[in-house]
C-alpha cells in the first residue's frame, strides 16, 4: 500500500468533495510521488514525517472551513440548537458552582463580591466548558446517526470551545487571578505560577531544568502541558459526546457513560499527583501523561462510532 | 473607480505563486514550495492555491499522464490571463510605490 492511502480513506469520511479534490488529494499525491522518487530509508522517513505534518495541517484547515459552512447551514437544525442551548445552560450552572466555594471563602476577608466573582469566573471556565460540551452534545444529538454533517458540526463546536479555552487560559486566567490576589491583599503582590501565561511557565521550567532543579522543573512542565491538554479537552469531550450519542443507549445509560468518563478523567489527574515530579522534567513524559486522557477519549469515540456503523450496516443487510 | 467596485488585490504569497507560475508555465504544489526557497509551506500552499482558484487567478487540472512513480495523479496549476494581468499591474504599482517613497 502506498503511503497516505489509509489517511486519504480516513479523510474521505470527514471532508467534502471539494476539499478532497483541492486540498487532501494534492497533498497525498505529492507525498506518494516524493516518497517513490527518493532513495534511502532515512530520506524516505523524513519525507513521510513532513508529508504527514502537511496532511495534518491541511486537514485541520479544511475541517474548520467545512464545519463553519456546515454550522451556518445547519443553524436551523433543532438538534444542534438544542445541543448548544443545553451546553450554555450547563456551562453557566457549573461555572457558578465552581466559583461559589472560593467566593464564599473570600467574602469574609473582602466585601467586593461582584468584583471577586468576576475574577473567579475565568478559572472555572476551562473546566466547565468541556463538561458542558459533553452534556450538550449527548443531550442534543442523542440517538441520532452521526452523519458526516453531524460530525463536522460537532468538530467545529469542539474547535470553537478549544479556541475559547485557549484565550481564557492564556490571557484571561492569569490576569483575573492576579487581580483577585491584589483585591484580597490590597497591596502589590508578586506573580505566582497561576498568575503568569503558560509560555512563561514553560520558560521557567526550562531554566530550572538547566540549573538542575529537576523537581521544580517537573512541576512546571506538567503544569504547562496540563493547561495545553485542558485546551484540547473541549474538542475531546465534544467528540466523546458524539460517540456516546451515537451508541443509541437509554438516556440513563448515556448519562452513566458520561459520568464514568468524567470520573476516569478527573481521577487520572488526581492519581498523577502521587507521581514524583522529577519524572516530568523530561518534557516528553509530561506531554504524554498530560495528553493521555484526551487521546483515550478520542480513541473511545472512534470505537463507539465504528460500533454504531457496524450495527447500522448489519440492520440494513 | 465606482463606489461599489472592489479592486482585486494580491497578498505576498499570491504574488510569489503567480510569479513562479508565470516563469514556469505549469507547476504542482510541492514544486512551488521547493522553488519558493522556504517562503511557501507545504501545509498551506494548497489552501492559498484553492483561494486563488476561487478568485480566478489560477486554474488547475489533474496531470494527464500519471507519474512514473505511480500513486495518485498530481494537481498541476497554471496562471490564468486574469492572474497574469493582475501580476503585471501589481508589480508596476509596487515599483511606482517604491520609487515614490525612495525620493
Amino acid at each position: 500500500m502506498r503511503p497516505g492511502t489509509r489517511l486519504r480513506n480516513w479523510a474521505c469520511r470527514w471532508c467534502s468533495k471539494t476539499a478532497m479534490d483541492r486540498l487532501i488529494d494534492p497533498v497525498i499525491a505529492d507525498l506518494q510521488h516524493e516518497h517513490a522518487t527518493v532513495r534511502g530509508s532515512r530520506e524516505r522517513c523524513r519525507i513521510l514525517v513532513n508529508g504527514y505534518a502537511a496532511f495534518l495541517r491541511v486537514m485541520v484547515i479544511s475541517l474548520a472551513v467545512d464545519a463553519a459552512r456546515t454550522l451556518h447551514a445547519r443553524w436551523g437544525d433543532a438538534a444542534i440548537r438544542r445541543a448548544l442551548a443545553s451546553a450554555c445552560g450547563v456551562m453557566l450552572l457549573l461555572t457558578g458552582l465552581l466559583a461559589t466555594p472560593p467566593l464564599v471563602q473570600s467574602l469574609s476577608r473582602a466585601h467586593q463580591s461582584v468584583w471577586l466573582l468576576l475574577f473567579l469566573l475565568p478559572q472555572a471556565l476551562p473546566l466547565s466548558l468541556p463538561v458542558s460540551l459533553l452534556v450538550g452534545v449527548v443531550y442534543g444529538l442523542h440517538g441520532r446517526f452521526p452523519t458526516r454533517t453531524v460530525r463536522r458540526t460537532v468538530v467545529l463546536i469542539g474547535l470553537l470551545g478549544s479556541l475559547a479555552s485557549f484565550a481564557t487560559i492564556t490571557w484571561l486566567v492569569p490576569a483575573a487571578n492576579q487581580a483577585f490576589r491584589l483585591t484580597m491583599a490590597k497591596s502589590v503582590v508578586v506573580h505566582g505560577m497561576n498568575e503568569v501565561s503558560p509560555a512563561s511557565v514553560r520558560e521557567q521550567a526550562i531554566a530550572d531544568r538547566n540549573d538542575g532543579r529537576l523537581d521544580r522543573a517537573g512541576v512546571l512542565f506538567f503544569a504547562f502541558h496540563v493547561r495545553r491538554a485542558v485546551i484540547g479537552a473541549a474538542l475531546a469531550f465534544a467528540l466523546f459526546g458524539l460517540g456516546i450519542s451515537a451508541l443509541r443507549t437509554r438516556p440513563a445509560a448515556s448519562a452513566a457513560t458520561c459520568l464514568v468518563g468524567l470520573a476516569v478523567y478527573v481521577g487520572y489527574f488526581f492519581e498523577l499527583r502521587s507521581v514524583s515530579p522529577s519524572l516530568f522534567s523530561d518534557e516528553r513524559v509530561a506531554v504524554l501523561l498530560a495528553w493521555c486522557p484526551n487521546a483515550v477519549m478520542i480513541i473511545t469515540t472512534g470505537l463507539f462510532l465504528s460500533a454504531r456503523e457496524h450495527a447500522t450496516g448489519r440492520a440494513t443487510t | 473607480m465606482s463606489r461599489g467596485a472592489v479592486a482585486p488585490t494580491l497578498s505576498a504569497k499570491e504574488t510569489l505563486i503567480l510569479e513562479l507560475l508565470v516563469e514556469h508555465s505549469e507547476m504542482y504544489g510541492l514544486e512551488l514550495v521547493a522553488a519558493s526557497g522556504k517562503q511557501l509551506k507545504r501545509g498551506t500552499v494548497y489552501v492559498t492555491l484553492g483561494r486563488m482558484e476561487d478568485k480566478g487567478y489560477v486554474t488547475s487540472h489533474v496531470e494527464a499522464t500519471p507519474s512514473a512513480a505511480g500513486g495518485l495523479p498530481r494537481r498541476m496549476y497554471v496562471a490564468t490571463p486574469l492572474g497574469r494581468r493582475l501580476l503585471t499591474a501589481w508589480s508596476k504599482l509596487a515599483r511606482q510605490f517604491v520609487a515614490e517613497f525612495a525620493r
